[in-house]
Formats: C-alpha cells, sequence, structure tokens
C-alpha cells in the first residue's frame, strides 16, 4: 500500500529534509535582519529545494509598503548582500509570488486581524497547512507587546497546524529581563515551540565540535581534568562598532558576544556525551555544565575578571578611532570593549581546570579558537637541556576564519643529536571539505520549520548563562570607569589580562 | 596549474611510489603551500584515451573537494603489441579563497585485454590504505576480465554513467549483480544528475491535496530521447523510478515501438515517447481516468521545470527552479554519497522489468 502520508517522491533524494509546509511571518520586515539575513537565507533555501511548494512569507512593519514594494525592496536585498544569488532573477521571480507585505504598527490590533485574514486564505491558496512560523527581526522592546497581540488574537493556535515562534538574541539585558521576556514568550508558546536563535550554533564548525568529540575514540579519554591544564576560548575581532554604538554602549561586549557565543562554546566544549542527539538530550548536557559553572561573588570579580576599553590605534594598518570617539557613544562610557575572565566548571571531569574566556573589538585580527593544553609531561627523560623544548601538547580548535583542527606536538630533530622540536598537524575544513558551508540562518531558517530544536537555547540555557555574568556585570555597574584599563586600538587587550594568566604560571596563546 | 608528468618505463610499484613523491616535492618546491590530503583511490576504468583524459582533468578539477590518488587504467583492445605503459602525474588546484593549493596525484596505466590481468595485480598495492577505495566505469563499459570482477567486489563504492553505456540494460543487469552483499554500493551518475528534476517533480506531491490523487494514477508517460530504437538512460531511469515509488505491480508498457496498441490485459500503463528536441527526459506527466493530470516539462537548458497541474475544480501552474550541475559537481555529488541508495536499486529493477515487459 501507497504511504500517502509522506511524499514518495522526496525518498532517497540528497536534500530528502524540506521544511514543512508554513506561512512565515516575519516582524520587523522592513528592518536590516530581514533584508541582509533573513529573506537571502529563505530563497537560498528555495533555490536549493529545501522549501516546500507550499510555503507563503508575510512581512509585518510599520512602512507604507506594497506586496510588490516589498517584493523589489527584498530583491534589492538580495544584489546587495547576497551575491552569489543575485544572478537568479528568474528563480526569484517565482519566489516573489509568495512573498507579501502586511502593514500595520506591532502595537494595533486591527493589523493582527488583517493578519489573521490573510494566513487563513494563504491555507487555502498556498496550501500552508495552518502550520505558522513567527519570526522576531524586531528591536527587544518590541518582543512583548507582539507576543501579546498574538496571544490576544489566539494565531498562537494549533486548532489547524503547529505554531512557533524565533525570538533573536538578545534575550534580555540581564537575569531579570531574560526571565520576564521568558515568562511572557511561554504565556503564549510552550516552550517546545519557542526557537531562540543564536547564530553562532548553526556554524558548521560549532556542531563540529559535538561531532569531533563524540564521533571519535581517541579524544574523548583524555578530555578531563586528567590530562588537561587549562582551556582558553577566545572571540577576538578586529572591527568596531560598524554603526552599532547606540546598541553596543548600553550592552557592552559581555551581553553582546561573552553571555551568550562563548557560553555555548564552553558548554560544548565541556558537556558530557547527551544521550541521544535530541534535542532535550543536548540541552540538558549543556545546563548541567552552565550550573556548574562557579559563581564569582562581586569580590572574587576583581580577581578573576579584567575588562578594557579601545583608544585610538592602528588596526591592520588602517588608523582607528578610541572608543570614546565613535559615534553615538557617550562621552564618559564606562562600556567594556574588552572581557577576560577565569572560570571553574566544578564537576567531576573538570575540577581545578581553569576556563580562560576572553573576547574584544579592534584587536590586531579576527579569530574564534578554543584550546586544550594538556598537562606537562613528567621531565625525567630529557634533561636540563631540552627542558624548554619540551612544551606542553595543545588542541586548537578554530572556529572562524579558515576553520580546522590543530595539534601542537613534540617531535625528535632531525640529526644525530637528541633536539626537540614544537609541529603542528592540522586538518582543515576548506581543505578537505571544498564545498562551501551553508550560512548560519539557512540551517537554522530549516530546523524551525522542520520543528528541529536542538540547535535554538531553551530558556534555562539562556537564564543560566545569565546567571554566571550578573555578578561581573553587577560589578562592573557599581565601579563605573574604576578599574576599566584602556589599551590601545590594535593590541591583544590591557596589560591585566595577561597578568590574570601569568599569575597563573600561564599565558594566552599567540593567535 | 599545469600537471607535472613522469613517465615510467615499467609497472614498478615502488619506482610509481617514488615518482609521485618527487613530483610532490617539485610541487612544493614551485608553489608554496602545498596540501596533502588524500580521501580516496579512485581507479577508473575507460576504454580509449579520450576517456582517460576526461577522468583526469575531471579528477584535477574536483581536488579542492576530494582529493584522491586516481588510477586511471586504460583498456585499449585495438592495441595487438603486448605492452603495458605507465606514468604519472600530479595536478594542482588553488583552494577556495586562499593561496593553498589542493593536487591530486594521477597515476595512468595502460595495456590491452589480455594484459588487464597484470594491470589489476599492480593496481592493488597502489590504492591507499584506509580511505575508501571507489572504482569508476567511465565510459559505461563492463571490463570484460575476471580479475577485475574481483577488483569490484573489494572497492567500497562503484561508479557508473549509465547514459553513457552502449547498453544501458545490460549495464543495470550487471550492476544488479554487483549489488549484492557484500559487494560495493554503487553510484549511478546519471541518476545523480537527475536529482533536479526528479526534485521539481516531487514538489507538486508536497501538497496533500495532489498525494491523495497518486493511487488513482494509471498512466504514467515519459518523453525523452530515443536512438536507434534504445530510450535515454534518463528516460527508462525516470520511468522506472515513478513507477517503483507508485508501487505498481503489474502494467502494460507502451512505446513506439508498438505503436497504437493499448494494453486490454492491464489497466496501468507506462508510456515512452520518442522527443522531437533529443532532450534526454522532456516531460513527464502521471494521468488518472478521473481527469486528473500533473505534467512537468523540463527547460533545455536544464535550469527550471514547469508543473501543470489539473483535476477536478483545480488548475495549477507553476515554475520550479533546478538547481544545474556541472560534471565535476555531479563527480562531487556522487562521491559523497556512501551508503547504498535503496531508491536507486528499486529503479533499476523496475526499469529492467518495464524493459522486458511483453508488448500489450
Ligand atoms: N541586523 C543584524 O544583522 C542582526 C544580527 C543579529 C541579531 N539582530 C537582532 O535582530 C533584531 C532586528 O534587528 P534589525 O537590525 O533588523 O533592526 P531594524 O533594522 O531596526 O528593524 C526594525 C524593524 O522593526 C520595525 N518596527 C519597529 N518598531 C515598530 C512598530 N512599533 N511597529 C511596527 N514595526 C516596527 C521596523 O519597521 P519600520 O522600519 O517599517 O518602521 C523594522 O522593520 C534585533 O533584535 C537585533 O538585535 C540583528
Amino acid at each position: 500500500m501507497l504511504d500517502l502520508s509522506v511524499n514518495p517522491f522526496r525518498e532517497g533524494l540528497t536534500e530528502s529534509r524540506v521544511a514543512d509546509p508554513c506561512a512565515f511571518v516575519i516582524f520587523g520586515a522592513t528592518g536590516d535582519l530581514t533584508h541582509r539575513k533573513l529573506i537571502p537565507a529563505l530563497f537560498s533555501l528555495y533555490l536549493e529545494s529545501l522549501l516546500p511548494s507550499n510555503f507563503a512569507i508575510v512581512g509585518f512593519a510599520r512602512r507604507d509598503w506594497s506586496d510588490e514594494r516589498f517584493r523589489d525592496e527584498m530583491w534589492q536585498g538580495i544584489q546587495a548582500h547576497a551575491r552569489r544569488l543575485a544572478g537568479e532573477r528568474e528563480a526569484w521571480e517565482g519566489f516573489a509570488r509568495s512573498l507579501f507585505y502586511n502593514r500595520s504598527t506591532f502595537q494595533d490590533p486591527e493589523g493582527y486581524d488583517r493578519l489573521k485574514t490573510k494566513l487563513s486564505e494563504l491555507d487555502k491558496s498556498h496550501d500552508t497547512h495552518g502550520n505558522r512560523l513567527f519570526y522576531l527581526a524586531t528591536p527587544p522592546s518590541d518582543y512583548e507587546p507582539i507576543i501579546e497581540q498574538i496571544g490576544a488574537h489566539n494565531l498562537q493556535s494549533e486548532e489547524r497546524g503547529w505554531a512557533r515562534i524565533i525570538v533573536e538574541k538578545p534575550i534580555g539585558t540581564d537575569l531579570a529581563s531574560s526571565r520576564e521576556l521568558n515568562s511572557a514568550i511561554r504565556s503564549v508558546f510552550p516552550e517546545s515551540r519557542i526557537y531562540r536563535i543564536d547564530h553562532f550554533l548553526g556554524k558548521e564548525t560549532v556542531q563540529n565540535i559535538l561531532v569531533f568529540r563524540f564521533a571519535n575514540s581517541i579524544f574523548e579519554p583524555i578530555w578531563n581534568q586528567k590530562y588537561v591544564d587549562h582551556v582558553q576560548i577566545t572571540n577576538a575581532e578586529n572591527i568596531g562598532l560598524e554603526g552599532r554604538g547606540a546598541f553596543f554602549d548600553k550592552a557592552g561586549i559581555v551581553r553582546d558576544l561573552a553571555q551568550n557565543h562563548q557560553l555555548q562554546l564552553l558548554t560544548l566544549m565541556a558537556m558530557e556525551p547527551p544521550s541521544s542527539l535530541r534535542a532535550d538530550a543536548i540541552r540538558d548536557e549543556k545546563l548541567k555544565v552552565l550550573q556548574a559553572v562557579r559563581l564569582l561573588t562581586r569580590e572574587e570579580v576583581d580577581e578573576h575578571a579584567v575588562r578594557g576599553q579601545y583608544t585610538a590605534g592602528l588596526v591592520q594598518g588602517q588608523p582607528a578611532l578610541g572608543y570614546l570617539e565613535e559615534p553615538n557613544v557617550q562621552p564618559d562610557s564606562a562600556t567594556e570593549t574588552y572581557a577576560a575572565v577565569r572560570l571553574f566548571v566544578d564537576n567531576w571531569r573538570w575540577a581545578g581546570v581553569p576556563f580562560y574566556l576572553r573576547v574584544g573589538k579592534r584587536l590586531p585580527k579576527k579569530s574564534t579558537e578554543i584550546s586544550l593544553q594538556f598537562k606537562e609531561i613528567p621531565n625525567i627523560l630529557f634533561g636540563a637541556t631540552q627542558k624548554d623544548a619540551v612544551r606542553p601538547d595543545l588542541l586548537v580548535i578554530r572556529i572562524q576564519p579558515d576553520e580546522g583542527i590543530f595539534l601542537r606536538f613534540t617531535s625528535k630533530e632531525p640529526g644525530p643529536s637528541m633536539r626537540l622540536q614544537q609541529v603542528r598537524m592540522g586538518f582543515q575544513y576548506g581543505a578537505s571539505f571544498g564545498t562551501p558551508s551553508p550560512e548560519a540562518y539557512e540551517r537554522l531558517l530549516l530546523d524551525a520549520a522542520s520543528g528541529e530544536q536542538a540547535l535554538f537555547a531553551r530558556d534555562d540555557e539562556v537564564e543560566a548563562q545569565w546567571r554566571i555574568v550578573m555578578p561581573v556585570l553587577d560589578r562592573w555597574r557599581e565601579l563605573g570607569r574604576q578599574g576599566l584599563h584602556e589599551y590601545q586600538a590594535g593590541t591583544w587587550g590591557p596589560l591585566e589580562a595577561f597578568s590574570l594568566l601569568t599569575r597563573d604560571g600561564r599565558r594566552w596563546r599567540r593567535i | 596549474m599545469a600537471p607535472t608528468d613522469s613517465t615510467l618505463a615499467s609497472v614498478d610499484i615502488s619506482t610509481i611510489e617514488d615518482e609521485l613523491t618527487g613530483l610532490w616535492k617539485q610541487q612544493d618546491e614551485s608553489a608554496g603551500a602545498v596540501l596533502r590530503t588524500v580521501l580516496l583511490t579512485l581507479l577508473a576504468y575507460c576504454r580509449n584515451s579520450d576517456c582517460a583524459q576526461r577522468v583526469s582533468a575531471s579528477v584535477a578539477a574536483i581536488a579542492a573537494d576530494h582529493p584522491a590518488r586516481a588510477i586511471i587504467v586504460t583498456d585499449e583492445a585495438a592495441e595487438t603489441e603486448p605492452n603495458i605503459k605507465a606514468w604519472v602525474s600530479v595536478s594542482c588546484q588553488l583552494v577556495n579563497r586562499s593561496d593553498k593549493q589542493h593536487c591530486s596525484e594521477q597515476v595512468f596505466l595502460q595495456a590491452h585485454g589480455a594484459d588487464m590481468g597484470r594491470i589489476v595485480s599492480s593496481v592493488q598495492p597502489l590504492a591507499l590504505p584506509d580511505v575508501p577505495f571507489v572504482l569508476w566505469l567511465a565510459d559505461g563499459a563492463i571490463p570484460q576480465s575476471d580479475v577485475f570482477g574481483k577488483l569490484v567486489q573489494q572497492s567500497d563504492r562503484l561508479l557508473i554513467e549509465s547514459a553513457v553505456a552502449e547498453d544501458a540494460l545490460d549495464l543495470f543487469r550487471w550492476v544488479t549483480d554487483a549489488m549484492h552483499e557484500p559487494g560495493p554500493s554503487v553510484v549511478d551518475l546519471t541518476w545523480i544528475g537527475l536529482e533536479s528534476r526528479r526534485l521539481a517533480f516531487a514538489h507538486q506531491f508536497d501538497l496533500e491535496k495532489w498525494r491523495s490523487m497518486l493511487p488513482e494514477v494509471d498512466c504514467v508517460e515519459i518523453t525523452g530521447a530515443c536512438d536507434n530504437g534504445k530510450f535515454s538512460a534518463e528516460t527508462l531511469l525516470m520511468a522506472g523510478w515513478l513507477v517503483s515509488r507508485l508501487q505498481w505491480y503489474g502494467y502494460g508498457v507502451e512505446s513506439h515501438t508498438h505503436p497504437g496498441q493499448t494494453a486490454p490485459s492491464h489497466s496501468r500503463i507506462v508510456r515512452l515517447i520518442p522527443s522531437a528536441s533529443g532532450q534526454p527526459v522532456e516531460r513527464v506527466t502521471l494521468k488518472a481516468g478521473s481527469g486528473m493530470e500533473v505534467s512537468v516539462d523540463y527547460s533545455a537548458d536544464g535550469t527550471e521545470a514547469h508543473v501543470h497541474a489539473e483535476a477536478e475544480e483545480a488548475n495549477e501552474q507553476r515554475t520550479v527552479p533546478m538547481k544545474k550541475r556541472s560534471p565535476e559537481r555531479l563527480l562531487c555529488g556522487a562521491l559523497e554519497i556512501v551508503k547504498q541508495d535503496s531508491v536507486y536499486l528499486d529503479t533499476v529493477r523496475t526499469v529492467m522489468e518495464i524493459l522486458t515487459e511483453p508488448a500489450p
């Protein structure tokens, strides 16, 4: 008997995973994120035949645009930002037929009435099965009114199909506001239908950390306090504010990058093997790591954390303004553009192993890397002369750019005497897999539209992340500019950050 | 980057390895950062030097995605002198957005039928350890040598291209034999090439309304190239795919070789129609007595499909984009498949059934 619950012609296709039929509603559809990332990602999925033929996109925003204008503007976005797709004008015509625009403010109930009617029409005309995927591509201050209106209009109802919501980071600005926001979202959508995006998790190399750790048998046995001396996680940016001054000056680098991206990397590095690849099995293990991170007291913050702010300098040969001279930054701002912290994960596996995290803007180069430095060998065999040549082994996972995995170990130099030398063995993604990785947003949108939550953060994870950074943020707020160290743009951060490691007899890796 | 060649006097494995090491060294010295990653051994079987050249160019072109040691065997049946020739070459390609190069190493072995046994014995030690061994019948010809048959059994994957085979039916027969456990998994480049056509067709049936009509379908019609009374492998594969996906058991086959006849004993018909344009597959249609009809016309440049679906109270038309892949991308796609595609197996079995089905 032919099983008609699935499409029999899809079986066996390499691209067999296809998003569910659905109407995709973008709140904030005239904004930057929509035309730079979301529409190019959806169009790319369409070109790859990963969107089913029964989908529709409804843009929701304030500007007085028509369907036609919305389509034109989005096409311009494609040409400006997605060069690979810009040649696909004809395919765009087909895609654009499923694009619609609903003009309204987020507060106006009538706008949601119109949206509701439009969605019912699309269920008929585009056979979207009553499935709805809402995307909040708006400033976080708009999340609550939108969610309230979705609830008031019962748009989240699953009477005919499913309803899911995607929320952009940041989820709140501190622990209290993230709890508030999470509970506001949960008052309308259950947790199993909330997709909190951290686009970092959509990156191939981040996902590969789990594969690397758990699909190989040689690393896991040494992945613990018995063999690992310490871990370093670096998120270095060479750019400054790039027009985001107003936002960044209120947030700072810890809220912007450390609270989410860096702690996600830490959890993937440190977590125990999940019992399966189901979303909750993975997220349970990640949560356990976050819960095991020792919280700093306010007093400990001064000893374990360092912050900095860049002054004018040269980055890759180009003059760069100091932070306080950047547009939309308060002249006496105490916002940190660099942070380094020493954390401990108090569990059986990691007891006593420091995790050093550093993140900064206007550093000499862009790089995101994780490194595990292994313990030194007992210094017996190679005598005093070669002592310094025997350096601990090092394993580096580079997330960007030039994703790859490298191992540094000691080898004998060719020749009659016993001379030792550090050598490097490497695996580069680009070298072994020529196919370029898909954009993080493509993967994440496809996952959300197919109900796969593993790469999205759960409420308790987000809250646990905030719990870790709050003592630091609170203490720094208390101190104002006191204890905020300056560093010149184009250098690796304030000297105090180096002392954080040298005090422990260690040092930051040269990247 | 132009390949660096070296011709050898005999098929001596250590000489071949030494020559390759020498060539790599030359590349290192002349071109700076050369990446030495090898993901597979690819043994290509050709019957003439044109095919060998084509394979050599393809292997070099995909070096960045699938750096391989390629062993290209040419079985020059026409040559009379018992003679084996061998030469090696390394050719390099810049890796995406970097100044690094990826190189593929190629070993060419040329012999004629009688000497194939010797070649096969030379090939085995040249295969790299711990990486998959892929056997590619590059011009669709089936090697006659028994020794070669053993090689098939030892390989992890068998790559074929049914569209270039002289007789697709023979090839399918041979392949279904090869596919027996624990034989290699078989990947057909022609089948991979049909993927975008299959996807474009599949789209319409994501819609439940159209899917629910599938049990009523009683006619599968494929319009495709037909040369000397033989339909293109693409046409046959599409027909086999549709019939097997619809789970038809018992049907009649109608083609121009039996013009104008219908099948009174069968309520279901597979109809093959020669295309005027010569396109491998031009059009695919499903029909039902109820009046339902879904047809897909593929554009000649392979970039889009026009879907027309008609049923009671419904008339839909849409254009679906198709991903056009160069022969090199197809080869990459084929090399990425590691498991036997059971849909392909069912398709090939059905193709054999269709071709051996007596005329209605
Ligand atoms: N841009 C990025 O690359 C990026 C990257 C990561 C995360 N994010 C996050 O994504 C979210 C959106 O960022 P964005 O850069 O796209 O913001 P944006 O450019 O400022 O866009 C805001 C959107 O919201 C609409 N809007 C604002 N107030 C409204 C109201 N009262 N009623 C109706 N519409 C209203 C605007 O519509 P009108 O313009 O028509 O008024 C516009 O479409 C933010 O949370 C941001 O943190 C952005």
